[in-house]
């Protein structure tokens, strides 16, 4: 068994953020677990900083692994023109991994810093508008560079790459993401795929996810001709498929899985701003062997327009 | 005074994109957007004519779809 089998934890942890960061248009409220409908008008810029926390489930292995992470994500996108959209996002975390060793002493691996830095573009390939509603589709591809360090050691040795804060591979992503928006509520699904490359003999597994997002305006309930904050009540679900790692060329059996995600959440949404919140539940967990399985995400943070 | 329709708004957050852009404009004095009913309402400085191709490539600017443009008497 091996402690990579942790990497998929902390990569979950981060997929909304800066992780498997994606993108779709000018709109507004936009999902919080993912960011692929992040709104950019041509020539604005929009800033967005989340905070996320994670703990993997209890391991039943002999190990008793335990994987924590918190991490600082924050995005940059800028309107280069109405329909194309440029997008860059850093990390920064702070990851631990616990385990019982062999002979028994409890042990613990850590190390944080700037991961690695993701650079996107999106374009909008539909753009239907009618009053007070719009649907938009947009295609995305992006690279994630090896900003973050990956050779990080301690007293102990080498750190586990579960642990470093960077993969030490350019990988690439890319993905489709639609959305439906009326002045009540907004819908956006998007599916995207990261193939990671190989870095220092370790291969981690490309990824492949479905998500969907509703959010709800729950007041005001009537507009009126003014402009207050609008207070939305977000639903979203993040499906997550990883295949086995592999290791100096050989498969990690106790690596990846299926993970479905259930996120309520809420959002306050001004003219320049807004600030957001959610819960990701693991709701289904089916791990390869014994890998870690995704505990609870707690993510919270805000955006600004500008 | 000028009457924008504008398609494809639908939060807050879409507002501040319209009315950020048309406040940027040479000789408009205030841009107001209403989004209940879809509509931005521009006035220009005194004895400036509004310039409805430049008014249209804003709303596209900011990712929606103008609609009529027109002064307030017409709608």
């Amino acid at each position: 068994m091996s402690s990579e089998a942790a990497l998929a934890v902390g990569k979950l942890a981060r997929a909304g953020g800066a992780g498997l960061l994606l993108a779709c248009t000018t709109l507004a409220a936009a999902p919080i677990t993912f960011n692929s409908a992040l709104p950019v008008a041509k020539g604005a810029f929009v800033g967005r900083v989340q905070a996320v926390w994670t703990e993997s489930q209890p391991d039943t292995s002999p190990l008793r692994r335990r994987r924590d992470s918190r991490a600082l994500n924050s995005v940059l996108g800028y309107g280069v023109s109405p329909k194309l959209a440029l997008f860059g996002a850093l990390p920064v975390v702070d990851q631990r991994l616990r385990l019982t060793a062999a002979d028994g002493a409890q042990r613990t691996r850590s190390a944080s810093g700037v991961g690695d830095a993701r650079l996107f573009a999106r374009y909008t390939v539909l753009q239907r508008d009618s009053l007070g509603s719009t649907l938009r589709l947009a295609p995305f591809l992006g690279v994630e560079l090896p900003t973050g360090a990956d050779r990080r050691s301690d007293g102990q040795g080498t750190l586990p790459t579960a642990v470093q804060p960077g993969s030490g591979a350019v990988d690439v992503f890319g993905g489709m993401i639609g959305t439906w928006q009326t002045l009540d509520y907004q819908m956006d699904g998007q599916i995207a795929y990261q193939h990671n490359r190989q870095a220092n003999g370790f291969d981690a597994s490309d990824v492949l996810r479905a998500d969907l997002s509703l959010q709800y305006r729950l007041w005001p309930q009537q507009l009126g001709t003014g402009l207050p904050g609008f207070v939305y009540g977000v639903l979203e679900t993040n499906l997550l498929h990883r295949g086995r790692n592999r290791s100096q060329g050989r498969s990690d059996a106790d690596s990846g899985g299926n993970t479905l995600l259930v996120s309520p959440g809420l959002q306050y949404v001004t003219r320049r701003w807004i600030v957001e919140a959610a819960l990701q539940w693991p709701l289904i967990n089916r791990p390869n062997g014994e890998a870690l399985e995704p505990g609870p995400i707690v993510r919270g943070g805000f955006r600004v327009n500008f | 005074m000028v009457d924008i329709s504008v398609k494809g708004m639908s939060c807050p957050f879409c507002v501040y994109s319209v009315e950020k852009k048309l406040n940027a404009l040479d000789g408009v004095q205030t841009a107001k957007v209403d989004l209940k009913q879809g509509r931005a309402r521009v006035v220009m400085q005194p004895g400036v004519p509004h310039d409805e191709q430049q008014l249209r490539q804003v709303i596209i600017d900011a990712g929606f779809t103008p609609g009529t443009i027109g002064p307030e008497a017409e709608r």
